[in-house]
Formats: C-alpha cells, sequence, structure tokens
C-alpha cells in the first residue's frame, strides 16, 4: 500500500513539475515591510494587496514580457519598520535575485533601503512613503505609489477652488508638526496661484485644545470654506468648536480624515457634509475600484482594502505594466526608464509620474454622512 | 469691541475650569504645604467616571456631575491615606516625589485599565447646546450654565471654608499645624476632609473639561492641572480667592494671547508669571511668612 502511494506521490511531483516547466518562467518580486513589530499590521495590509495583484496576473496565464510569459513568485523580508534591518532586508532580496521591490511603507525606512536599490539598480516601490525627501534621497531607482503631501496640499486646495468654487479660504493647521506645516503651505500657495484668497490661523502643537480665539478670528474675515489638515487626532475639537460657536461654513481636508477614530471622537452633526480628498474609496462607483474592492474581499475574507493594502496593490500593479511597457527583464536602465514612463488607470484611478518620480494620482473626494465616510467624486490634476 | 466681549465669554469659560482646578492645588498646599502634581489627574478620572455614569444612566448633567465629584474626591483622599500620609513627616521633598508618583501612576494605571485604555473616547453631550445671539455675540447655554455652576461651587466652597467648623478647622491647621493639634483639632480628619473638598472640585473640573472638549484621554489632567498650578501661583498659593481670580485671569489671559498670536498663548503663561513673581514673590493675594525650617 505504502508503495502505491509513494508511486502516485512521485507521478503527481513528476507530473506537477513538467507543468511548471512547460507554462512560464518565474520571476521574482520581493516585498520589504514591518511583518512583526508595531506597524505590523501595515504589513500585512500590503502583503494582502500585493500578493491579490499576483494571484491576478498568474492565475491570467501570467505576465506577458516582450515575447515570454513570466509567472510571478513573491519573497517577503521583514524589516520590522526599522531602517537599520531594512538595508540588510533589501540586500537580502537583490541577492534573491529580485526583479524589483515593493516597500516600505514608512518614509524613514524607504530612505534607508532606497540607495541600496539604487547601487544595485533595483526598481523599489514604497507603498506609503509620502515625504516628498523619499525619492530624493532614494535615488533613481526609487519610485512610490502613493501621493506626496505636497500633492495632497494642491489636491485639497482644487477641491476647494474648483469643485466647490469656493474663493476665501480660512486654513487652521498645527504649527508644531511637520505634516501639517507642508499641507498647509501647499494648500495656500495652490489656492493662491487658483485666484482665491487665504486667511491662516496656526495652533501651537498637538495638546491644544481650544481653538475658540482662531476661530472668532475667521468669523471676523469671513471664509466661504475651511480647511484643517492635521493628525487625525487633532481633528475632532477643531471642528466641534467651529460649529459649537455658530459657523456653518464648509470644512475641507486632505486624508487624515479618512479614520475611523475621528468619525467616533466627533458627532455625527459636526461631520456632517464635510469633504476631504483621499487616495481611495473602498465604496467608489468607478468600476475599476469596484471590480479592485470585490477581488480584495474575496480573496481576504471580506477585509475592506484600506490605504496600504491599496497602494501596495498598485505598486505590484505599476511594476508589472512598467516589465510589460519594457519588453525585457534583464535591462535595468530601460525598466527604470519605463517605470518613469508609466501611463496608466489603477483602482483608485489614472496613474503617472512627474519628473521627480513622484506620482500624479488621481484623488477621491469622500464626504460624510450620518457619521460615515462615503464616496463623493473624483479629482485629478 | 464685539470680539473683545465675546473672547472675553471664552476665557471666562476657560477661566473657571481653570479656578476649579487651582482651588483644589491651593487648598491641599494650604494645608499640607503639598504641591500635589497628581491634582490634573483627579480631575481627569472624574471626566471618565462621568463618561461611565452617562453611560449607565443617559445624559444627566447632575448624575455625571456628582459621580465624577465624588469619585475624585474619594480618589483624593485615597491617594492620600496610600502615597501622601506615610510620608508626611519626612522632609518636604519626600512628598513632593511622592505626588510625581501618584501622578504617573495614576496615568500609566488608567491606561492599562481595559475600560480606560490608550484611545481616546468622545465625551457625552451632558448639556444641550443652544446658541443665543445677543448684539452679534454669540454665547451659547453650554457656557452659561458652566459659568453659573462653578460660581456655585466657588460660592458653596467660601462659604465652608469660613463659616463652618471644618472650614474653622481648615484655617487653623493651615496658619499652625502643631497649635491647631494643641487645641484640639483632628489633624487627620481634617487633611482628609481637604483632599476630598479638592479632588471633588477637580471632579467637576473634570466634567466641565468634558463638555468643553468632549475627546477625552488619561492625559488631559497633566497640562491642565499645570496651568491650574501656575494660576495658583499667581494668585498665591495657599490663598483661596487668589485661586479663584488667578484661574479665571489665566483663562482670559490664554484666550486673548491666542488671538493675537497662536504661539504666544502657551508661553504667556509662564511669562506672567515670572512678572508677577519678580514684582510679588507671594502672588498677587498670597502674604509672604517665613518658612519655619
Amino acid at each position: 500500500m505504502k508503495k502505491y502511494m509513494f508511486l502516485a506521490l512521485v507521478l503527481i511531483m513528476a507530473f506537477a513539475s513538467v507543468m511548471a516547466v512547460s507554462a512560464n518562467e518565474t520571476l521574482k518580486i520581493g516585498l520589504c515591510q514591518p511583518i512583526t513589530g508595531s506597524m505590523a499590521m501595515s504589513g500585512l495590509y500590503s502583503t494582502h494587496g500585493v500578493q491579490l495583484a499576483i494571484d491576478q496576473i498568474n492565475e491570467a496565464g501570467g505576465l506577458q514580457v516582450g515575447d515570454k510569459t513570466y509567472d510571478l513568485e513573491l519573497l517577503i523580508e521583514d524589516n520590522e519598520g526599522k531602517p537599520d534591518i531594512t538595508i540588510n532586508a533589501v540586500s537580502k532580496l537583490i541577492s534573491d535575485g529580485v526583479v524589483a521591490i515593493v516597500g516600505t511603507n514608512s518614509s524613514s525606512t524607504s530612505m534607508a533601503g532606497g540607495p541600496i536599490a539604487t547601487s544595485e539598480k533595483v526598481v523599489m516601490v514604497s507603498t506609503t512613503g509620502t515625504n516628498p525627501d523619499v525619492t530624493q534621497v532614494g535615488g533613481e531607482y526609487m519610485f512610490r505609489s502613493c501621493w506626496i503631501d505636497s500633492y495632497q496640499g494642491y489636491l485639497a486646495a482644487k477641491l476647494a477652488y474648483e469643485t466647490l468654487g469656493k474663493r476665501r479660504a480660512a486654513i487652521l493647521y498645527n504649527n508644531a508638526d511637520d505634516y501639517s506645516t507642508g499641507i498647509m503651505d501647499f494648500f495656500v500657495k495652490s489656492f493662491e496661484e487658483m485666484g482665491g484668497e487665504t486667511f491662516v490661523q496656526a495652533y501651537a502643537g498637538a495638546e491644544i485644545k481650544d481653538f475658540k480665539a482662531q476661530i472668532t478670528a475667521f468669523k471676523d474675515w469671513e471664509p466661504d470654506v475651511i480647511f484643517i489638515e492635521a493628525q487625525a487626532a487633532e481633528l475632532p475639537l477643531p471642528t466641534q468648536q467651529i460649529r459649537e460657536l455658530g459657523m456653518d461654513t464648509q470644512i475641507v481636508g486632505a486624508a487624515s480624515w479618512d479614520n475611523e477614530l475621528l468619525t467616533q471622537l466627533t458627532p455625527k452633526e459636526d461631520l456632517e457634509g464635510i469633504i476631504y480628498v483621499t487616495t481611495f474609496c473602498a465604496d467608489s462607483d468607478e468600476p475599476k475600484a469596484k471590480e479592485f474592492v470585490e477581488a480584495y474581499k474575496a480573496k481576504w475574507d471580506g477585509e475592506l482594502p484600506m490605504n496600504q493594502a491599496t497602494m501596495s496593490y498598485n505598486a505590484m500593479r505599476i511594476i508589472a505594466q512598467a516589465l510589460q511597457d519594457c519588453g525585457k527583464v534583464d535591462d535595468p536602465e530601460a525598466f527604470r526608464d519605463a517605470m518613469a514612463a508609466v501611463n496608466m488607470e489603477l483602482p483608485n484611478g489614472h496613474f503617472e509620474y512627474d519628473e521627480n518620480r513622484d506620482p500624479q494620482i488621481s484623488g477621491v473626494l469622500m464626504t460624510f454622512r450620518d457619521g460615515v465616510g462615503v464616496y463623493y467624486g473624483e479629482i485629478g490634476n | 469691541m464685539n470680539n473683545i466681549i465675546q473672547l472675553l465669554i471664552y476665557g471666562l469659560q476657560l477661566g473657571s475650569v481653570y479656578a476649579l482646578v487651582s482651588l483644589g492645588y491651593t487648598m491641599v498646599y494650604g494645608i499640607v504645604r503639598l504641591i500635589n502634581s497628581a491634582h490634573g489627574d483627579y480631575l481627569m478620572l472624574g471626566a471618565y467616571t462621568a463618561f461611565y455614569v452617562s453611560l449607565l444612566n443617559g445624559n444627566n448633567l447632575i448624575l455625571c456631575l456628582l459621580g465624577a465629584m465624588i469619585a475624585s474626591g474619594l480618589i483624593a483622599m485615597l491617594s492620600d491615606q496610600l502615597a501622601f500620609k506615610p510620608v508626611r513627616e519626612q522632609p518636604k521633598f519626600s512628598s513632593l516625589v511622592t505626588a510625581l508618583g501618584v501622578s504617573l501612576f495614576i496615568q500609566n494605571l488608567s491606561r492599562a485599565l481595559p475600560f480606560i485604555g490608550p484611545i481616546p473616547k468622545p465625551f457625552p453631550t451632558l448639556i444641550t447646546k443652544k446658541l443665543y445671539n445677543i448684539l452679534d455675540i454669540t454665547v451659547s447655554s453650554t457656557q452659561i450654565l458652566m459659568i453659573i455652576i462653578a460660581l456655585i461651587l466657588l460660592f458653596l466652597l467660601t462659604y465652608i471654608v469660613n463659616n463652618t467648623k471644618i472650614g474653622r478647622a481648615m484655617r487653623a491647621v493651615s496658619l499652625d499645624r502643631d497649635a491647631s493639634a494643641l487645641m484640639g483639632v483632628d489633624i487627620n480628619k481634617t487633611i482628609t476632609i481637604t483632599f476630598f473638598i479638592g479632588g471633588f472640585l477637580a471632579g467637576a473640573g473634570g466634567v466641565f473639561y468634558g463638555i468643553m472638549y468632549p475627546t477625552i484621554d488619561v492625559s488631559i489632567g497633566s497640562l491642565l492641572g499645570n496651568k491650574a498650578f501656575i494660576a495658583a501661583v499667581i494668585g498665591g498659593i495657599g490663598n483661596l480667592n487668589g485661586a479663584m481670580i488667578g484661574g479665571i485671569l489665566m483663562g482670559v489671559i490664554e484666550i486673548f494671547a491666542t488671538s493675537i498670536n497662536a504661539d504666544i498663548g502657551f508661553g504667556v503663561f509662564y511669562l506672567i508669571l515670572i512678572i508677577i513673581l519678580i514684582f510679588k514673590p507671594a502672588g498677587l493675594f498670597g502674604k509672604l511668612t517665613n518658612e519655619k525650617v
């Protein structure tokens, strides 16, 4: 009996290997993300996103590059969310022969890994490293699938000026926070270039709870739109105080508003109608987005794709597209140029890079209805 | 002009919270010469008590206020019994460090407790907000009610201290502890009651804080406690009227300074503190006494 089992096994294995040989060659893709540590959830979502893209490509018969078809294989290296470990992880992936690396999720680790990838001429795509310096420090092989902070500020200004037709913008920002300050700068610059007027009020740090003085100044200036952007936990109080002081001016924001904690901490009636620009909305009406959300939910037990998963999925899709455009797998320079020239449609809209290898992706507008963020529209260049 | 009155109202609202907290500081200091840095944390626990009272009994302002005040009062008493009493006869430095320890302990224990936890919680709406517009000035029902309740509590406290037996005992202990013990005043009981009243007021401060800034987390007490302490020092630490006026002054100044420049809003406290201490080292209402070492 045992003998037959063994024989059967050998037959199956032989058959499988024949199958594999008769089908495609494999192409290795690296994933460098925090699989353990305090950012492990990001790593998990990222893996889900990339794995989905790879499975879709393989199930469709593989990736056609030039006149050959390749099956994609994912190699995962844990960077624990730390810059020094990222350097080792990236080196390991490169010595394992990956053609491109997806990762990492943070600006600091991307800046650590990027220079290694560039010196070895391997394309690396950061998923959510939004700091403008990521592609500067990382070098010419460093890309990203997310937008950068300045572009986000520009899109928010466009939302206020073009989509909503507002002309007088009051801005509240945290002058002790780089993220908030950076976005404020670009919002003001873009809004004024478009032809609007701005009025800026600061608050000095995350521990500030009282914004009544700033809001009183807003009231005097009579804005027709208010832009607030800071870390998500700092958003509920100014929002509530603006409404409490009797201002019903339209509030707009950026990606921080896409946060579950925020909706728990702010009363529904105060959030109602606030519009913000973010990268992706799971209940978007766009067919591409719907298709992605359905596929993702089906693969990962009903889990909804969040920002990290979407950006990782996109990173993998961008790499695949660039490989196809380039037509070869053994010419890193041509591959890099193809990456920079990529021009495609992704679940969250149109995607292409500017001269700094920073994406000019379209954003999604969301608004709060009854305390829940829902799809509002699209916004692009 | 309208704006100035408008800012003044916001300042009074904020100042009434500072006043409630700085009163507790000043009372405890007056009686046991202890700067109790854990005072702000009683406020935080009061805010969380109100949160849970409203969860169980609906948004009832009076019940929440009472629950928070009693809980904070009891915790203040407990921290006195467990932490401050054993070091009371030690050099002052010991109790100062103990107070820092109690503060850190309360904050970190709360963070570890599953029903408080590190994630901020939304404070319930205890007062239905109504806005009144008088001559371009917006006043909300919340502001009016908060200022009124704060005034009632302040009046009650003044009455207790000036017109009751326990109040007289408190004043006596504050003046000279040994002599009052010889006169038959129960020192320990007086100190316990002082802690309770201090915590009681901090609990009310916690509810007011929650109403004003409806996001509560375990660290809300530390910064507020810090500001209230400065208010108490400016008013003359140990002096009740001084603490009240100091608190209200701080609230008003903070709002006005912020309206000029957001960065000044915060630093201006310390500037005023320094100026006042240069010209009146005992604070606005304090009497300079020679400390017996």
